[in-house]
């Protein structure tokens, strides 16, 4: 039993959920009473294995462990977040988000309820309440960039992106050397039509991961584009020259690419196909 | 329009594999007989951008040109378990192969039913100006849509239960490795 405590301390701090794991070692020590022995530790487990009980499903040890929770912890938020996620896990979502809401009454800064609440709206198919409560979420929380991130795919689903857009540039303020955030920005200024921004930031992905497939193919969509519409529009932006260059340094390093793998026949013909008729 | 197991297969490996995202891809028919004869994955990190989705449409309609196929259809499995209905990027991409194929359709994966025996697409055409759910669409007898092998819902189950789904192969993936073969995933079927 000490060990199997131990392991679940060892998890605690760790980053991994590992939800069967923690079942199998916590059942036991909860339906026997032995958590009970490891005093202040106790609670954490209690914690601990009702969230596990969620993640596998198993209502049942998920409840007694919250029970036990209530009864030592009666006005806590943290307590009382746990018995919202149970009623979630069982369908009964109004009645999780009335304890989510009554949390949030009391303490409008308390993060986890704000996100199960966001979750929640989303879940229950309601869009644009869920983005309403991350939007004041983030009024308190703006440098959580995780958050913006969550919002910007609230938007992207409505397909408001010049919305979705502004959220991301949030996000890049707060990870400006993530190469993927820069991908999804340069995506969405795309689907916005706004190609010589979009251009932008796909070579900026590429500066910061070299021969980044996706990055090399938006360079070539929006310089190709860009091209096509003449010197008329976006000079302001890049020249004719520069696009023209960047076309063919992509086109260069995508021949490359494909040249070098082992990509399967039929993707390798339709590629080199795509490239030199784009 | 009639279903070839490969094409039924494919989307469902493709849902399974990414149980927490949304998915899409496209359905191919044979030109001289019409039969949906296989299906490409396309997304499952973001579903709702352009760029990519345009390489990809063209990339599939030049695979298409070499091997006489052509596009018919576009499917989709939404992130909510509950959630049935075609949305809106479903309904742009659906709409625009209906401008090159009149009988193009829809379909939404019923995430319910993966991992059963019953039917898991739901099949939506374009009527009165709208995209519209078929109803009883694979009914025996006046069903608009069949498949050519009525034991393929049960063969995809036992698919999914052997780990099928982790060799299937969509753009987003060929696009991090190129080496991932999204267009044929000639070691599905």
């Amino acid at each position: 039993m000490v060990s199997a405590a131990k392991v679940l301390q060892d998890l605690r701090a760790s980053a991994d959920r590992k939800p069967e794991v923690v079942v199998r070692l916590g059942k036991p020590l909860v339906e026997t009473g032995a958590v009970r022995k490891l005093d202040a530790d106790a609670w954490l487990v209690y914690e601990q294995v009702a969230i596990a009980a969620l993640d596998v499903g198993d209502d049942a040890l998920a409840k007694k462990c919250i029970q036990a929770l209530e009864a030592k912890f009666p006005e806590s938020p943290r307590v009382r977040r746990l018995h919202g996620m149970q009623l979630e896990a069982v369908g009964k979502l109004s009645e999780a988000g009335e304890i989510y809401k009554a949390i949030l009454n009391d303490d409008e800064t308390n993060v986890l309820a704000a996100k199960r609440q966001v979750m929640l709206l989303r879940a229950m198919g309601l869009p644009y309440d869920a983005i309403g409560a991350l939007v004041k979420y983030l009024d308190i929380n703006y440098t959580d960039f995780e958050g913006w991130l969550h919002l910007a795919d609230l938007y992207l689903e409505e397909l408001m992106y010049s919305q979705a857009a502004f959220c991301m540039e949030e996000v890049i303020m707060l990870q400006p050397q993530n190469h993927i955030f820069h991908l999804k920005y340069a995506e969405i200024l795309y689907a916005q039509e706004n190609i010589g921004l979009a251009l932008k930031q796909f070579c900026r992905v590429v500066e910061l991961c070299k021969d980044h497939v996706r990055g090399l193919y938006g360079i070539k969509l929006c310089a190709s584009r860009l091209l096509k519409d003449g010197p008329l529009k976006e000079t302001s932006v890049t020249s004719q020259e520069d696009l023209k260059a960047m076309d063919l340094l992509a086109t260069e390093r995508l021949l490359q690419v494909y040249g070098s793998g082992n990509a399967a026949a039929s993707a390798k013909v339709a590629s080199v196909k795509w490239i030199e008729s784009v | 329009m009639k279903f070839v197991h490969k094409s039924y297969l494919k989307p469902l490996l493709h849902a399974a594999k990414y149980p927490t995202t949304a998915v899409n891809g496209v359905f191919l028919a044979d030109k001289t007989t019409g039969d949906v004869v296989d299906a490409v994955p396309f997304f499952h990190f973001w579903t709702t951008l352009t760029p990519m989705l345009e390489v990809a449409m063209t990339q599939v309609d030049l695979h298409c040109q070499v091997n006489g196929l052509r596009i018919v259809g576009y499917y989709e499995a939404n992130e909510r378990l509950d959630d049935e209905a075609l949305s809106l990027v479903g309904q742009r991409v659906a709409s625009r192969i209906v401008q090159v194929n009149e009988d193009a359709f829809a379909v939404v994966i019923k995430n319910a039913n993966i991992s059963t025996e019953d039917i898991a697409f739901l099949p939506y055409q374009f009527k009165e100006g709208q995209w519209r759910a078929t109803k009883g669409a694979f009914a025996e007898t006046k069903g608009s849509f069949t498949l050519e092998n009525t034991s393929s819902p049960a063969l995809t189950v036992k698919a999914i239960h052997d780990g099928l789904f982790n060799k299937i192969a969509d753009f987003d993936n060929h696009l991090e490795n190129i080496d991932q073969d999204w267009l044929t995933n000639k070691e599905i079927a």
